[in-house]
């Protein structure tokens, strides 16, 4: 991928400050209020630059996808701010919304649910155009075709219905329906972790051959370390809604300074066995509090090692520490893991 | 999405789902049984009533003669050629029922459809309503609606509109289900993150994916539309001479079923046939449409 390192003086392209989103337990009974709150997303603050990756990772259930999800509006935001290109997204109309969806596409974890069985892959891949208005009976079946080329599949096949398809290339089919409106920004939430791993690769070789091609910014959403330490430029970490640290990937992997970002390291298995033999494991204590109720002050306190009375008290910003490197902790100290 | 033919660009053969329904339904030896006999019923009625427009306005001084070569059927006590009657009341019977599942149709499917995706308050209205037509029994308002459109004459247009403004519910119930459980489809998520407007949605990927439920259903709602029809008819509610239904026949027959009883059992004996034919023409769509029937079937 884009090999550079993120420049601060470029304008991000799509810009989060503190967002947040809640949602709201419904009750069964009509007219009755709210029984609890899961707070999935709280106060997240990230920049997206053009044409690089940022890896969003955490364990399931912490809000990377909520956080995804939210960019496009399929998860609304409770309060804070999305803007892309400069312009802010949260509480705008659908309408309005309509106009960045053409910059700003998905492509979902699930390559057998996100197709609609029903249609064809050229008309899955072509919706996009449809709905923006943009499909014509002369340019719009070249468009398909090129978008399928890009993504490795052969046009003759935009015919076929998706069963016909093996799970890395309905990938690639959600890929060009993703790519077809030339996109500046791309969502990828878990695009791989439901594929094989032999197909993993060449998926993953796409998606850099793709931003090497035309420049996207990816938001890459995942729980797999191996495959973010390979696609990302820089990584954030999440945990319980709140993102712990965020660094240039190489900064993250050799020198985490978040406690938890070092325990998560530490249990990504090593390809050296020796290596993996001899290292420190760190193992946290308990389980994730609920996303209903968390934790006071240090959404990790609970489970940290370092944990004293100030991180109960005082959430932790995220601060930068050099070389921006962000850490959201009162005692940060980098660690080498791996 | 008109966009690309159903036949692939190459010319190579593509299994749609409706080739796939239509091939596991050719393989359904009842249903073909069943629509073969519909359909020679409903050509028989077109024929007959189109080549002898006036047989059941025309009387005879045959009273009550049993069937015989000159009225296969034989006649009433009144001296009607009884085979005009029931092939006239037959084709009656099916304008009225096609009138009926097609306003089951359109109707079901959108409320069904409106309450199943959208949800909340939108959803429980429209559901109550339903309910409220489900636990009154059809009958009682079919009784006390057709008094007040009975003494505007009655006519099979007015008796379908009725039958039809209240036989959706049933569809829309499985169309919201089906709708339900659809939208939460990942390829529903998809459309909509590309920007599709709710109607994009519901008419492009959850009608299609639910058209199999929408069509098993509409057909049987045809049975159903008959035997009410007939019911009321049969109440003398319905239909009013000089039109003429199966279901006024087998209550005008059923007086004299045991000294004359060709006509009580003709016409109840169509009628039988006809609403059993689409009965089994429903259940090879229901088993032609369910994938999972498809591999049994082989």
């Amino acid at each position: 991928m884009a090999t550079d390192s993120t420049d601060t003086t470029r304008s991000p392209v799509l810009s989060v400050r503190d967002l947040v989103v809640h949602f709201q337990k419904k009750s069964s009974l009509p007219f009755a209020k709210p029984t609890s709150v899961v707070h999935a997303v709280c106060g997240s603050s990230f920049d997206l630059f053009p044409g690089e990756t940022l890896g969003l990772v955490g364990e399931s259930g912490c809000g990377k996808t909520t956080t995804g999800r939210a960019m496009l509006q399929l998860a609304e935001p409770t309060s804070g701010s999305i803007k892309f290109d400069g312009q802010e997204l949260v509480g705008l109309s659908r309408k309005e919304m309509g106009e960045i969806r053409q910059n700003l596409q998905i492509v979902f974890q699930d390559p057998f649910g996100s197709l609609d069985p029903k249609m064809t892959v050229g008309q899955s891949i072509a919706e996009p155009l449809a709905i923006h208005g943009r499909w014509t009976d002369e340019e719009g079946p070249g468009l398909v075709a090129e978008a399928m080329r890009h993504v490795g599949l052969d046009p003759k096949f935009a015919s076929r219905f998706p069963n016909e398809f093996s799970g890395g290339q309905r990938q690639r089919i959600g890929i060009a329906r993703a790519l077809i409106l030339n996109p500046k920004v791309l969502i990828l939430d878990e695009p791989v972790s439901a594929l094989d791993v032999s197909v993993q690769a060449g998926v993953i070789n796409l998606l850099a051959d793709l931003q090497e091609k035309f420049g996207i910014a990816y938001l890459m959403i995942a729980h797999d370390l191996s495959v973010v330490r390979h696609v990302s430029d820089r990584v954030a970490v999440m945990y319980l809604g709140r993102i712990v640290e965020i660094a240039d990937k190489v900064d993250l992997y050799s020198a985490p300074q978040h406690p938890y970002t070092q325990a998560l390291l530490s249990a990504a298995p090593l390809a050296d066995p020796k290596a993996e033999r001899q290292r420190k494991r760190i193992i946290l204590e308990g389980d994730v509090p609920s996303p209903t109720n968390p934790p006071s002050g240090c959404r990790f306190r609970t489970r940290c090692p370092k944990a004293q009375d100030i991180c109960a008290n005082e959430i932790p910003d995220l601060i930068d520490r050099g070389q921006n490197h962000a850490v959201a902790c009162h005692f940060p100290e980098a660690m080498k893991i791996i | 999405m008109s966009i690309f033919r159903k036949k692939g660009r190459s010319g190579e053969k593509i299994e749609t789902q409706w080739s796939t329904a239509m091939r596991n339904f050719r393989k359904d030896k009842m249903a073909l049984t069943g629509i073969a006999i519909f359909v020679i019923i409903l050509i028989v009625a077109l024929v007959q009533t189109m080549l002898n427009p006036k047989g059941w306005s025309t009387l005879t001084t045959d009273f009550a003669k049993p069937p015989s070569w000159h009225h296969p059927f034989g006649t009433t006590d009144s001296g009607l050629d009884l085979m005009s009657g029931c092939l006239k009341g037959a084709l009656q019977d099916l304008i009225i029922a096609v009138i009926v599942s097609t306003m089951a149709l359109v109707i079901g499917t959108a409320v069904g459809a409106v309450a199943g995706y959208f949800g909340g308050l939108l959803d429980s209205v429209l559901m109550r309503v339903v309910d409220l037509l489900l636990v009154v029994p059809l009958l009682t308002i079919l009784i006390v609606m057709s008094n007040i459109f009975s003494s505007g004459g009655g006519s099979p247009l007015a008796i379908a509109l009725l039958i039809g403004f209240l036989s959706w519910t049933y569809i829309s119930r499985l169309v919201r289900a089906e709708f339900l459980a659809l939208r939460e489809r990942p390829f529903v998520e998809a459309s909509i993150a590309l920007g599709a407007s709710s109607w994009r949605v519901i008419t492009r990927h959850l009608i299609p994916n639910a058209i199999g439920v929408i069509m098993v259903n509409t057909t049987l709602t045809v049975a159903g539309a008959i035997l009410l029809e007939s019911t009321l008819s049969y109440l003398g509610l319905g239909i009013v001479p000089p039109a003429v239904s199966l279901g006024m026949l087998v209550q005008d027959g059923q007086g004299s079923a045991t000294t004359s009883p060709w006509q009580f059992f003709f016409p109840a004996g169509l009628l039988l046939i006809i609403v059993l034919c689409v009965f089994v023409i429903g259940d090879g769509m229901q088993a032609a449409f369910d994938p999972r029937n498809a591999r049994r079937r082989k």
